[in-house]
């Protein structure tokens, strides 16, 4: 039985493939997108160089282009082509970096003739053979690919692990949101590829988040804020009152967040939205089979709405309403990404003070930066945020003048306090400045295996800036994302 | 990364010690408390030790009739190394060569790295031919040097003892006379005192002392041989530095006569430490703010450890001006018999208990302190541990162990893999950060050693243990109580430390189980405490 079924699907797709209507199809609605965006250096964060990237659009609607969201922050023009004829200049009509998916327009009628749109698949298909399609130097590709499984996973631009295609295939340079079809369906879109396995995110997902966006405003991905562990071990269960064959997981930790969490460490979780929760982990999806209970929050829901949720508590059954937080790079104490924002920094005195980020650590390796960066640093971005624990600002270089002489070589430490005031962000170093004590600034760092405190010259501290901008050739003492409180009250006060 | 730190960076390839892995020494340098001014990352410390090695530099005062090198002995070590991560079973005993030299008093002076873990030690004469077998009586693990005596007495007949001399003038000649690889026979070889300066002791990882810099080369069986200038013994070949050419190190008579002189009890107690951060004081603002003269004197104090004489009778932000004789440079320097050093070059003089006067700048007016020294002991586990046995708890097949440095050498490469990463802040930073979190002895599930019993347990090596059974884990032998407590419930209840991962696992049928789990895996006893 399996075998016919197989042979059939095989027939099916090479017949589609055969198809001129087919190409045809795809020819109009596959686009190749060229973005140009800023990058910047973050060991030097006013330095920056402007970059080009081709990736491929699929026209899925009324003026719409799907593609990715990677690559896109930071954009100063986006210009789209269809086939090999001339290009037009596109904007962003909606993009949520978390789902990593993007819709473009044109504002150009011209860009529109002949166009075509497609249709996602409402259940993206598991099984079979699928095909990539894109524009490589004018060309049309078509190739085949092996659609080889459903898995929650993290996504390429988030914490959150979120539902994706993988499917297997030799084809070279894939993971710019190249279509990947089935007859005339758009089934997914490239996300990424390692070794032969290329990652993509599936329809199903994608019209997830594109019926969220008519609403306004757009909620977002939820996600579950807390971390449980395999049941695997009966002795466990056991020990937490759960009587005959095990079932469920256990959470370990809840995070804080800014909507609560009924749960609490050692409840046992049963159910999900009436799912029923396997010893691993995994439910099963009616349309995918076993997966990880994670995707419960991004199946059907969406941030800000509730999931019911079956528990075990101190060997009682209830039920409770878990609200999905939504996905957002702050709540990270050292943030996975930083997007359509300058590196933020401020140059006192020649000390430079910058956030400490992911974007930061990948200075050191974009995918072995945690083994390469400086251990205390990569190791921040392990720990959790907490209230008295935000975020990180580090002293993370110095441009010498006379005012810093003796600090020359430091760098790469945590600001805990400066003029006695914890510091979180930049802005509480502007503010802390006032607090200055004897025509001094006290600088103090987490205590740890190096330095602890520096003293700089308060009095001297602007004029020694402006040289070092000078001399340095720094166009601004500083960048801030987030403006001053115009009450000048310190945010840690 | 960036090399940072008025320190300097160094590479040192230690000679001889198997499964030497490195650990960054910006780790061990944390604990030192000493010389890393402003440094904001430390260097990593490749170790390579070879067997023993000697390194000889022949002076240009040449080497008088009295022929040193009849009294410089080979050294043949069978060694053999417990396994850090299965503690009741040891390596396979591997056999080193080495170089020593006769001092006053029938002893026989080497490096500790030559002898330690040592299972049986020969030795042998200048141009003789046969064996005498010898035992350790001192090693002195944190500089690196051991005395070992043989067992018959007749071994010294005919030979002089070697005098043990100053520290040696840079740039003058000396020779280094051992038995370094390639050959049997005794081995010459002529250098000049490069510089002398702290440098970091790779035997123990996690201390820094003087040593002299010269231009021989230092080979494999070279450590443990005499540097010898005028008759005179003035350091011990011990290290090389990977990377360089031209580079070894011996360690300078300073450190041999402290060590000589701390024996004389009959015990060695060891370098005393200060157990602070001395840093640099070279910043305008900074010295003005500490209404001191903008000169070049003076080196603060950034931190303090919790030595208890040394907080209460030192703050931070005390400003050092002198230490016994020495006149400290705002760069943390003193002059040192003509080489600017470190001061804590200067703390080396001093034995563990006696005083050591300082003058001290602190809110604006000199004060004289006479600082008691003692050595410091809660940062072993932070360096390398020789000649104890590691401490270890098996119960159900689960196997407990401190955390250490030697453990995590046992992770090999994968020491700095970011899974890891828990481990590794565990022993070197917590107690900087939250000490109100520290534990004195961190313990670990190395292992777990597969039985029906434990067949379900999720947690299978690496992680830390927070609690058992509800009690806080401070050591090992909180393991054991924690166990044997009586607590109404069926399971024991394990709590991981990194993640909060639960583990529980039956207390019948561990208990049950237990006798035959030791039995299978040959676990002699089920705890070394």
């Amino acid at each position: 039985m399996i075998r016919i079924l197989l042979v059939a699907a095989i027939a099916l797709c090479s017949t589609s493939a055969a198809d001129s209507g087919f190409e045809e199809l795809w020819e109009r609605a596959v686009v190749t997108v060229e973005i140009t965006r800023k990058q910047y250096d973050y060991l030097q964060p006013w330095n920056r160089r402007v970059d080009q990237l081709q990736k491929i659009g699929t026209i899925i609607g009324d003026k719409e282009i799907l593609t990715t969201a990677d690559q896109m922050s930071d954009q100063t023009l986006i210009r789209l082509q269809k086939g090999r004829g001339r290009w037009f200049e596109g904007e962003v009509a909606w993009l949520d970096y978390h789902a990593n998916l993007a819709v473009i327009t044109c504002r150009e009628e011209k860009f529109w003739e002949g166009t075509k749109k497609v249709d996602l698949a409402k259940v993206t298909p598991r099984r079979g053979i699928a095909q990539v399609v894109r524009w490589r130097n004018g060309i049309i590709e078509f190739r085949n690919v092996d659609i080889n499984r459903m898995v929650v996973k993290k996504g390429k631009l988030t914490f959150v692990d979120t539902l994706q295609i993988e499917l297997d295939s030799k084809v070279e340079a894939v993971g710019w949101a190249e279509a990947i079809v089935q007859g005339d369906k758009l089934i997914a879109i490239a996300s990424s590829k390692q070794n032969e396995t290329i990652t993509a995110i599936p329809s199903s997902f994608i019209l997830t988040c594109l019926s969220d966006r008519k609403n306004s405003p757009y909620k977002g991905l939820g996600y579950f804020s807390f971390v449980w562990q395999t049941s695997e071990n009966p002795d466990t269960l056991a020990y937490l009152g759960q009587q005959g064959e095990p079932h469920g997981v256990v959470v370990i930790e809840v995070h804080t967040n800014k909507v609560g969490s009924p749960l609490r460490p050692r409840d046992i979780i049963l159910q999900i939205d009436g799912f029923d929760v396997d010893v691993q982990g995994d439910y099963k999806d009616p349309d995918y089979g076993n997966l990880l209970l994670e995707n419960l929050a991004s199946r059907s829901k969406r941030a800000g709405e509730k999931v019911k949720i079956k528990i075990v508590r101190e060997g009682k059954e209830l039920t409770v309403d878990y609200e999905l937080p939504k996905a957002e790079y702050t709540v990270q104490l050292v943030p996975l990404a930083t997007p359509d924002r300058e590196p933020e920094y401020l140059v006192l005195g020649g000390l430079v003070f910058q956030p400490l980020t992911v974007p930061y650590l990948q200075s050191w390796g974009s995918s072995d930066w945690n083994r390469k960066a400086p251990f205390r640093l990569s190791y921040a971005a392990r720990e959790e945020a907490t209230a008295e624990k935000p975020s990180y600002v580090l002293l993370s270089l110095v441009l010498p003048d006379p005012i810093n002489i003796g600090y020359q070589d430091l760098g790469y430490l945590i600001v805990e306090r400066f003029n006695g005031k914890q510091v979180h962000t930049l802005q509480d170093i502007i503010l802390a400045k006032e607090a200055q004590r004897d025509g001094f600034h006290l600088i103090e760092f987490l205590e740890g295996n190096s330095l602890h405190r520096i003293i700089l010259d308060a009095a001297e501290t602007e004029a020694a800036t402006a040289r070092v901008l000078e001399r340095y050739g720094i166009q601004r003492d500083n960048v801030l994302n987030i403006p001053l409180p115009k009450t000048g009250k310190l945010a840690s006060d | 990364v960036r090399g940072k730190g008025a320190g300097g960076e160094s590479f040192l390839a230690f000679i001889g010690s198997p499964g030497s892995a490195s650990l960054p020494s910006t780790f061990s340098e944390g604990l030192k408390l000493d010389q890393s001014a402003g440094r904001a990352h430390l260097q990593d410390v490749f170790k390579r030790v070879f067997g023993i090695s000697v390194v000889i530099f022949t002076s240009l005062q040449g080497v008088s009739a009295a022929q040193p090198e009849r009294s410089v002995v080979q050294i043949y070590t069978f060694s053999q190394q417990p396994i850090w991560d299965a503690p009741w079973r040891f390596d396979s005993v591997r056999r080193s060569g080495g170089s020593g030299f006769v001092i006053k008093g029938k002893k026989i002076m080497t490096n500790a790295h030559v002898v330690s873990w040592a299972r049986q030690l020969l030795v042998r004469r200048y141009q003789d031919p046969k064996p005498y077998v010898a035992r350790v009586t001192y090693a002195a693990h944190d500089c690196d040097l051991a005395i070992i005596e043989p067992e018959d007495p007749s071994f010294f007949e005919g030979m002089e003892p070697l005098e043990i001399g100053d520290l040696p003038p840079v740039r003058s000649t000396v020779i280094t006379y051992g038995y370094p690889a390639g050959g049997e026979q005794i081995s010459y070889t002529r250098g000049v005192v490069s510089r002398i300066e702290l440098q970091s002791y790779a035997h123990i990882g996690n201390r820094t002392y003087l040593a002299a810099q010269t231009d021989a080369a230092i080979n494999p069986g070279n450590s443990g041989g005499p540097v010898i200038q005028d008759d005179k013994v003035v350091g011990v070949a011990f290290q090389g530095l990977s990377g360089l050419e031209n580079a070894g190190f011996f360690i300078t008579t300073t450190l041999v006569k402290h060590f000589l002189k701390d024996i004389q009890d009959n015990n060695y107690d060891g370098f005393p430490q200060v157990g602070v951060r001395i840093v640099t004081l070279q910043n305008p603002a900074y010295r003005r703010a500490l209404k001191l003269p903008d000169n070049s004197l003076g080196a603060r104090i950034d931190q303090i450890l919790d030595v208890p004489t040394t907080r209460e009778l030192l703050k931070v932000d005390d400003v050092l001006l002198r230490v016994g004789p020495y006149d400290i440079g705002s760069d943390g320097t003193i002059l040192y018999e003509g080489n600017r050093v470190y001061l804590t070059a200067a703390f080396s003089e001093i034995q563990h208990g006696e005083k050591v006067p300082l003058k001290v700048w602190r809110e604006g007016k000199e004060l004289d302190i006479s600082l008691p020294l003692y050595t410091y002991k809660k940062d072993l586990v932070e360096g390398n541990q020789y000649d104890v046995l590691p401490r270890y708890y098996v119960y159900g097949g689960l196997v407990f162990v401190p955390l250490s440095r030697d453990y995590l050498r046992t992770l090999g490469a994968g020491w700095g893999d970011p899974a890891n990463a828990p481990l590794t802040y565990e022993l070197f930073y917590r107690k900087h950060e939250s000490p109100e979190k520290a534990r004195p002895e961190p313990v670990l599930l190395a292992s777990v050693l597969s039985h029906s019993v434990n067949a379900n347990f999720g947690v299978r090596a690496r992680a830390l243990v927070d609690k058992i059974n509800g009690i806080r884990i401070e050591n090992l032998e909180d393991v054991v109580r924690a166990f044997a407590l009586e607590t109404g419930k069926d399971e024991h209840l394990i709590e991981f430390g990194a993640d909060q991962t639960l583990e529980a696992i039956n207390r019948k049928r561990a208990d049950a189980a237990h006798a035959e789990i030791l039995k299978t895996y040959g676990v002699p006893k089920d705890r070394r405490l």
